[in-house]
């Protein structure tokens, strides 16, 4: 195999990527504008410091004279801050009816109904205390938004409401004339009653979604998976109906080109080019405009060992590519066809969502793609920092897909060389 | 049988139930001109495709310069240009001639220099750093002209080199085969402009429906398949075929055109008259009479019944 001829194949096609307006897109703009709308927009700046504000319709039917009541209740809620702002935005209505068109409108998120007698029932210890909560649905997702934050809120009020009764309840207990033994089963009881599972609930994300920094180095390394789903799916699908089609094919192979010359400096010439489009979008991702973190050491063994994943992740779209253009007639066709299938799939494999975004039957896309593997396996590196030694499975898999892949694209190339010079 | 570059023998070639050669057997010797001529579809490209190496003949064998045409060794002395110019379109004209001659293992520098005296020749110098995508077909054409030629090989297969050109870039092209043939270089073309075969080659083959229905020197074929002389009649556009159907009345010989009628004849100054007066009793206007010296496509004529060009 003759190197010179090979490298020529790379040199040549280096020189589509500044002269071609269509490739540049795809290889890099594509990808970029991906990774802006999430720097700037899906995950903004200051993404975990943002505040949330319920918008709340309060109908006060409680006419309660004790210390505690739902007028009270309405002022703690006007006070509840989250992040340094009012949890909730109040408006008081005269009748539910009233509230609930205001809902229905969109101009709510949630309306609560406080009946009366609410104070009352809240200060005696044997009463039980009822509220009425209805959430509205601006958005698809405010509904969830709401309904956590509300029953977050009111499970919080109620566990200090149980806490406000045991204290009463051991205030009469003291005053019982039975012995200090009896009263301490009582109070162990009763706060067992009151309290079955006093639960602690602390918010703990993996290192790497700590920071908006963390967040968007994931969503680069997807954007550098997703380029090279649809751009490798392209040049695999491309590599030979283009000189097909060009008119160039017969005279490749009228010249001392060998076949294997041929699939190798077609192969590595646009490994280059989506290896050199890979750099810059982690090198845009990375700068301060974007401002994605990602961990790379070139003395870790492991972040090598991502490299390599990236680089099978490219040499795999580009044999699975190469099946395309066995299906495909034209080089429009299965240039379209890649495009559109690159695309699907890195949105639904895990490559640009998380796959725990993705129904359930889809997700079986992300286990058997072995793309998705490398892109998966890379991050799991590059931002969560895996160990080298929980790589070992990844690296048999990824490597073995590799070669599997390769030797399927090789078969195919072969096929449709065969085809092509009887025509 | 030394000086044979190529040697053809009972080469057949079927795809899809068509039959695009049939037992075609021919030998090219070194430094000859050989040019296959014959209509579109008649198998010159396929014939082609196998004797550059890049189709494998249904059966038969070929062999160029001793050996397989497949064999990557044959092929550095081989240079095959298609019919459509092979260019990649986002690069310039020298880029496209420096990929190209690296395939060949040639060196930039040595390839460049070549390269540039030939544009030079075609007068296409000053579009070396043009993009192969702001070529006319013309330019495309001459410039892969000079990527066939710049490898300096021992055998050049011309498919159509010239078609869709304007006659000076014809011209050019022609003057240039000229030189490289004057060199000792093989040249193996097909056309189907019969001034261009009579004028580039030693021998003919004229091909058609797959088959090499004649072979031979140009006068030769001639001499054994063309009359002595032709009488070509121009009536008014409308009247062809009357003036042909007129004609059929008295003579075998007659081959028409779209605007002229040809009649092949022994004996030109006997015919000329008889011809027109015929025409005039039955009230075709003739243009232009005039006695001309047999062609290849005469030849065609004789063997096909058919033009070329139809």
């Amino acid at each position: 195999m003759r190197l010179k001829a090979i490298a020529s194949f790379i040199i040549r096609d280096l020189k589509l990527i500044v002269r071609d307006k269509s490739l540049v897109f795809w290889l890099i703009a594509w990808p970029l504008i991906w990774i802006f709308m999430t720097a700037y927009i899906f995950v903004p700046p200051a993404t975990g410091e943002g505040t949330v504000t319920i918008k709340l319709g309060v109908v006060n039917m409680d006419n309660s004279q004790v210390s505690f009541n739902g007028s009270l209740l309405i002022t703690i809620m006007k006070e509840v801050k989250y992040n340094g702002s009012n949890l909730f935005n109040i408006k008081l209505y005269s009748s539910e009816e009233e509230a609930l068109q205001a809902l229905r409108k969109g101009e709510l998120d949630a309306v609560i109904i406080v009946p009366d007698g609410f104070g009352y029932n809240a200060t005696n210890i044997m009463r039980e205390t009822r509220l009425i909560a209805y959430i509205g649905s601006r958005t698809p997702q405010s509904a969830q938004i709401t309904s956590s934050i509300i029953t977050n809120f009111f499970n919080g009020f109620s566990k200090e409401l149980s806490l406000k009764r045991m204290d009463t309840l051991q205030k009469i207990i003291e005053q019982l004339p039975i012995s200090e033994e009896r009263k301490q089963w009582f109070n162990i009881s009763i706060r067992g009653i009151m309290q079955p599972l006093n639960m602690t609930f602390e918010k703990v994300y993996p290192e790497a979604f700590e920071t908006r920094a963390r967040i968007l180095g994931w969503y680069t390394i997807g954007a550098v998976g997703m380029m090279f789903l649809y751009s490798g799916f392209n040049s695999g699908a491309s590599l030979i109906v283009s000189e097909k089609e060009r008119g160039t094919l017969k005279k490749l192979f009228s010249t001392p080109l060998t076949e294997g010359e041929f699939l190798t400096g077609g192969f590595l010439s646009q490994l280059t080019m989506l290896l050199i489009s890979a750099l810059i979008l982690i090198i845009v991702g990375t700068s301060p405009v974007i401002g994605a973190s990602i961990a790379f050491n070139p003395f870790n063994p492991a972040h090598l060992l991502a490299i390599i994943f990236i680089v099978c992740g490219a040499l795999m779209s580009m044999s699975i590519g190469s099946l395309i253009s066995l299906i495909s007639k034209t080089w429009s066709s299965a240039s379209n066809l890649a495009t559109v299938l690159g695309l699907l799939l890195s949105f639904t494999t895990g490559v640009w969502f998380p796959i725990e975004w993705m129904p359930q039957p889809i997700r079986v896309l992300a286990i058997i793609f072995p793309p998705a593997w490398s892109i998966e396996a890379s991050r799991r590196i590059l931002v969560f920092e895996t160990v080298m030694e929980t790589l070992i499975l990844d690296a048999i898999k990824i490597f073995s897909s590799t070669i599997l892949l390769l030797t399927v694209a090789l078969i195919s190339y072969r096929t449709m060389i065969r085809r092509y010079s009887e025509y | 049988m030394e000086n044979e570059i190529i040697i053809v023998k009972e080469v057949t070639k079927s795809y899809n139930g068509f039959t695009a050669l049939n037992s075609v057997s021919f030998t090219v010797k070194s430094g000859e001109v050989y040019v296959v001529l014959g209509p579109n579809g008649a198998g010159k490209s396929t014939l082609f495709n196998i004797i550059a190496g890049v189709m494998k003949p249904s059966s038969g064998s070929v062999k160029v310069l001793g050996d397989a045409p497949s064999n990557p060794s044959t092929r550095l002395k081989i240079s095959y240009l298609p019919p459509t110019p092979p260019l990649y379109p986002w690069l310039t004209v020298m880029e496209n001639i420096d990929f190209y001659s690296s395939l060949y293992g040639l060196s930039r520098n040595d390839a460049r220099k070549e390269a540039m005296e030939l544009l030079e020749i075609l007068g296409i110098k000053d579009l070396s750093n043009k993009l192969a995508s702001k070529l006319s077909t013309g330019q495309g054409k001459l410039a892969s002209i000079v990527l066939a030629l710049v490898v300096r090989p021992e055998l050049l297969i011309l498919d159509e080199p010239t078609t869709g050109l304007d006659p000076g870039m014809r011209r050019n092209i022609i003057n240039l085969l000229r030189k490289q043939a004057s060199n000792k270089t093989t040249i193996l073309m097909a056309t189907h402009l019969i001034d261009e075969a009579e004028e580039l080659a030693n021998r003919v083959a004229i091909m058609d429906k797959g088959r090499i229905i004649a072979e031979g020197g140009v006068e030769e074929l001639k001499k054994l398949y063309a009359p002595p002389a032709v009488l070509v009649i121009k009536p008014s556009e409308e009247n062809v075929k009357k003036a042909s159907d007129v004609l059929k009345r008295h003579w075998s010989n007659i081959y028409s055109s779209n605007d002229e009628v040809r009649l092949h004849t022994e004996n030109p100054d006997e015919d000329m008259p008889k011809a027109v007066l015929m025409l005039s009793e039955n009230g075709i206007r003739i243009l232009s009479v005039s006695v001309d010296k047999p062609t290849l496509e005469d030849v065609f004529l004789k063997l096909t019944g058919r033009r070329l060009t139809e």
